[in-house]
């Protein structure tokens, strides 16, 4: 029996009615009958991402007049990420996947270059004088924007989920630049988030279980890229799962996932006996278009990333594994080629892509702040449940839920 | 005034009057006794529209009248996908109104499986009015489906924000079953006829006193 909140009061009647209550629920064992799970869970995690709010264009239910100073400086929309991580925590899985796009960024991330608001052009110093000129520049705001989401997430990982973080194209891209990846945002993100990718002692002191063969190192020379990538593109296990993590923008190969070092990495998994895989990257394979004369934005933005999208959906599809992904803001799930699951969950709080008023495919879950929370069942089945609550704050409601048989 | 040199002429009404008491106190007693009854049943919820999330997080609340007094003896809510062993509590709330107020009374359940899970034998007595019942999470994640479903009254949801306090929401949908007791329409009679009787005494004895 429970009393609650404890700023309510109860009155001596109500006591002497919660005592026999007391005494009617020992003696009938509380009313229910333990069973035992036939096909119990034996791992879960969460994913969302895109928090990082918008300081020229936030969504038009959060407009920029009436937000917090604190998210006007920080960029997060807080109040629609903590309400996803106050659920998130409240589902205990044990690991949090984060898609990306957790901070505004996407300036250039050192001291001489400082983006203005919209990130449509930048000035740059070579040599700041001044202090404000450093604690103006992209480099300090990148910091910043990072130890503000770490700060957000930090209760999660203290509650026993750890967070795996994804980087996404706010977070190695650089917009004036031309919206490409840059080598100095890759080790910002290294700086920032690299103590979490991946911490074997803390992970099992976190979930409880052993994160094993961790393959976080650089893996550029697969896929011929440009600069290393350890920390960006990663993967482990867990038990018999497989999880991946792509960087979506690598430098001069944005837009494209590392195909062949996934290849390679889940061949390695499976030959020691994974069996279900698990993969997370910031952009999705295949573009939602969700509203009339919406254009692809995902892998499949340009005719040239076509071809590598191909290859890595071929993959993906091969190992039976499940895409999850952010990047748009919003929810949407399916399987682009009929068998593997692509799940999108960029709706963590920043502005809709489905504008307010604009008619849109699923207007029901269109604007909803969104995430995924995926069962790992000791049969090998896996059960994806995707939560979300309206841009009006509503009750928070199952979007989808499907069942993987493997 | 009362006359203490008369004992034998106060005797006999004074000894009326007690037996008066006793046979309206039997007659009140009577007037308790009351019939199983279901007092409200929303109906299995057909999945037609989206489920919604019960957790240490997520709450929801409706609000149901009590025209007349009941002893809730059971209270079932239709919960899925959580672990055996999962809890959740019912909660019974004043009315605030129109949101749910003061706690009356909790009870811990114990999931069992998906469908309906109860507690029992609560034994929770009201006198008439407006209450709310919630469905809490406090370890274990459940789903609520909907759908089809007709609620007694008025909704609402807690988020963990605003302290955790309830928010009013129109069309919320949770399957919910309550039992228990209701007074019987013979024993209201009785109940009146009581009432009347216990009128009659005392007006008796006030002309006795004169």
């Amino acid at each position: 029996m429970t009393i609650k909140p404890p700023s309510k009061t109860l009155s001596a009647a109500s006591l002497r009615l919660l005592a026999l209550t007391a005494l009617a629920f020992a003696i009938t064992g509380g009313g229910g009958v333990q069973a035992a799970d036939a096909d119990p869970v034996v791992l879960s995690f969460s994913t969302v991402g895109d928090s990082r709010q918008d300081p020229v264009a936030p969504d038009a239910t959060t407009p920029l007049a009436t937000m917090s100073g604190q998210d006007r400086l920080w960029l997060q929309n807080s109040r629609a990420f903590s309400r996803i991580l106050r659920s998130i925590q409240a589902q205990k899985p044990s690991m949090l996947f984060f898609n990306g796009d957790m901070v505004h960024g996407y300036g250039w991330a050192d001291f001489t270059h400082t983006s203005n608001a919209s990130g449509a052009a930048f000035s740059r110093n070579a040599a700041p004088t001044q202090v404000s000129e450093v604690v103006n520049s992209d480099l300090v705001k990148f910091y910043q924007q990072y130890a503000f989401w770490r700060g957000m997430v930090a209760p999660v990982m203290e509650a026993g989920t750890y967070v795996v973080p994804v980087p996404g194209n706010h977070e190695v891209q650089c917009k004036t630049c031309g919206k490409v990846a840059k080598v100095e945002n890759e080790n910002a993100w290294r700086a920032n988030m690299g103590d979490l990718i991946i911490d074997a002692a803390r992970f099992k002191a976190t979930t409880g279980f052993d994160a094993t063969h961790v393959n976080a190192g650089d893996n550029k020379a697969f896929d011929n890229l440009a600069t290393p990538q350890n920390q960006l593109s990663y993967s482990f296990d867990v038990g018999s799962s497989h999880f991946a993590v792509v960087n979506t923008d690598p430098v001069g190969a944005d837009n494209t996932a590392p195909t062949a070092w996934l290849s390679a990495d889940f061949g390695a998994a499976q030959s020691r006996g994974a069996k279900n895989f698990f993969v997370f990257g910031h952009k999705p394979a295949y573009t939602y278009l969700y509203a009339a004369g919406v254009v692809n934005g995902g892998l499949d933005v340009k005719p040239e990333t076509i071809a590598p999208r191909d290859a890595f959906w071929t993959l993906i599809s091969s190992y039976g594994a499940t895409y999850f992904a952010g990047h748009e803001h919003i929810f949407n799930m399916s399987q682009p080629t009929g068998g593997a699951w692509q799940v999108i969950v960029g709706a963590g709080g920043s502005p809709f892509d489905a504008k307010l008023g604009v008619a849109s495919n699923n207007p029901a879950t269109d604007r909803s702040y969104s995430w995924a929370t995926v069962a790992v069942r000791k049969s090998g089945k896996v059960d994806i449940t995707a939560y979300g609550f309206s841009d009006a704050y509503g009750p928070t409601q199952v979007l989808k839920q499907v069942t993987l048989a493997h | 005034m009362q006359q203490p040199n008369t004992p034998i002429t106060m005797f006999r009404p004074i000894t009326m009057f007690r037996q008066l008491t006793v046979a309206l106190a039997a007659t009140l007693i009577a007037a308790g006794t009351t019939q199983a009854a279901t007092l409200i049943d929303t109906g299995t919820p057909d999945g037609s529209q989206f489920a919604t999330a019960v957790d240490a997080s997520n709450w929801v609340a409706v609000r149901f009248d009590a025209a007349e007094p009941w002893r809730i003896d059971g209270v079932a809510a239709y919960l899925v996908g959580a672990n055996a062993g999962d809890h959740f509590a019912l909660s019974l709330y004043q009315d605030a109104p129109d949101l749910p107020g003061d706690l009356v009374a909790s009870t811990t359940v114990s999931f069992a499986a998906d469908g309906w899970n109860s507690a029992q034998a609560l034994g929770w007595q009201l006198t008439p009015g407006h209450y709310w019942l919630g469905v809490e999470g406090l370890d274990g994640a459940f789903n609520a489906p909907s759908g089809g479903l007709v609620m007694p009254g008025a909704t609402a949801f807690a988020d963990g924000s605003q302290h955790g306090a309830y928010q009013a929401y129109a069309g919320l949908q949770f399957g919910l079953q309550v039992t228990g007791a209701v007074p019987e329409p013979a024993s209201l009679a009785l109940l009146l006829a009581g009432m009347v009787g216990l009128g009659v005494a005392t007006r008796a004895r006030r002309q006795t006193k004169r």
